[in-house]
């Protein structure tokens, strides 16, 4: 309905799955390329911890990797490792409640080292980063994947629809979808 | 939505705000939005705002974006990983074939010194009454009675693949024995007796069927 039909070049994730269960590495490494950013961002923005999010992120595609053959095909490769994401955090997360608690100082070391800016900026005086990152916390990870694909990776629409395997209209509404709830949050915070 | 037919509500314009941005529409249906966004406020302001907060949004995640070291320690990790998994693998494959043929010459012979005998020929199998028969070299030999345990004397050789010295072995009717054979063993004993298990002399039930 939308759009030419230029065809996208990039491998979509059903396919490079597929090369990673017949034993290419190679596929695994396309795979990380287009999933380390948007999953390091959904851990972080649940842990607030650079370094352990750096880590949980090597782990969960490690974990993915070794259990890519139940990576069933057509049940989308990227809901499937958000599911891991989302396991390996809880585990940090229990781990973290039973160690003894940290200092103040030790959590500033563990601060990204691009400090958030705490102040609006111009053209959305109203939006704090700090409103924000609470708002995208509580996406669900569908509506955070598209998201993060095309803010972070710089994906368009239609590049996301291809490597999802899933039609524009979906990525369109689903974007459309996620702007709504997050202005949502943010007008009303906590 | 046929573009052609009907005109786009408000929501249905909404969703394509981002195509629209993109440039991504095909022309006809890029200038339905863009007539409509002309006529209708609402949808206006909503597209300014979004662009607005597009450009917010891309900000705050660039902030919580890694580098791309982050990409390259997840390859190095993952390959010492495979590379660690085949040692593993490997010295398992090791350790399970050791154990599989240490199982194997246990189960079969009771013993490490009597496994797997082969027939070392142009030597004598010694009776009990001094009798014996010349094991010659590719000659074959047949039990001519059931289940008879042949002990062989001291002096006679049949020798496992170890080179151990087998000294009694139990063999059905019919059996034909020969130079290279596999015997199945009893357990090793240590009389010098040629016996059978039901205690009877051995002598004789080995015959000479080839030279």
């Amino acid at each position: 309905m939308v759009g030419n039909d230029d065809v996208v070049s990039a491998h979509s994730d059903g396919e490079l799955v597929k090369a990673v269960q017949q034993g290419n590495k190679k596929a695994f490494e396309e795979l990380v390329s287009h999933y380390y950013k948007p999953l390091f961002g959904y851990i972080y923005l649940r842990t607030r911890n650079w370094h352990s999010s750096e880590d949980i992120t090597q782990e969960v595609f490690l974990r993915a990797y070794r259990s890519i053959r139940k990576c069933i095909q057509g049940e989308g490769f990227a809901d499937w490792l958000f599911r891991i994401a989302q396991n390996c955090y809880l585990e940090w997360a229990r781990t973290r409640a039973k160690s003894p608690k940290v200092s103040d100082e030790l959590v500033r070391f563990a601060a990204p080292p691009v400090q958030a800016n705490p102040t609006s900026v111009s053209g959305e005086s109203d939006i704090s980063d700090q409103s924000l990152s609470r708002a995208l916390k509580e996406l669900p990870s569908s509506y955070w994947l598209i998201v993060s694909l095309k803010y972070q990776q710089g994906l368009s629409c239609r590049e996301i629809a291809h490597r999802l395997e899933m039609p524009l209209g979906t990525v369109t509404s689903t974007l459309a979808r996620a702007y709504k709830l997050l202005r949502s949050r943010i007008e009303k915070p906590e | 939505m046929n573009p052609t037919n009907q005109k786009p509500n408000c929501d249905e314009i909404r969703e394509l705000l981002d195509l629209f941005h993109e440039d991504e529409l095909i022309p006809s249906l890029k200038s339905l939005v863009q007539e409509h966004l002309n006529n209708c406020a609402g949808c206006n302001a909503i597209y300014n705002d979004t662009l607005r907060f597009s450009s917010k949004l891309e900000e705050v995640l660039k902030q919580i974006s890694p580098s791309e070291v982050l990409k390259d320690r997840i390859m190095i990790r993952l390959r010492h990983t495979i590379r660690s998994r085949r040692l593993i693998y490997a010295v398992s494959a090791a350790a399970i074939l050791v154990a599989l043929s240490l199982m194997m010459i246990i189960t079969s012979n009771g013993s490490l010194e009597t496994a797997e005998p082969t027939f070392a020929g142009g030597q004598e199998i010694v009776f009990a009454d001094g009798s014996y028969i010349l094991l010659s070299p590719g000659s074959i030999y047949k039990i001519n009675e059931p289940e008879k345990k042949v002990t062989f004397m001291k002096g006679a050789l049949l020798l496992d693949n170890k080179g151990g010295c087998v000294t009694h072995i139990i063999m059905p009717a019919n059996t034909i024995i020969k130079r290279g054979e596999n015997f199945l063993l009893d357990t090793a004993p240590s009389d010098l007796e040629c016996r059978d298990k039901w205690g009877a002399s051995v002598f004789g039930l080995i015959e000479l069927v080839t030279p």
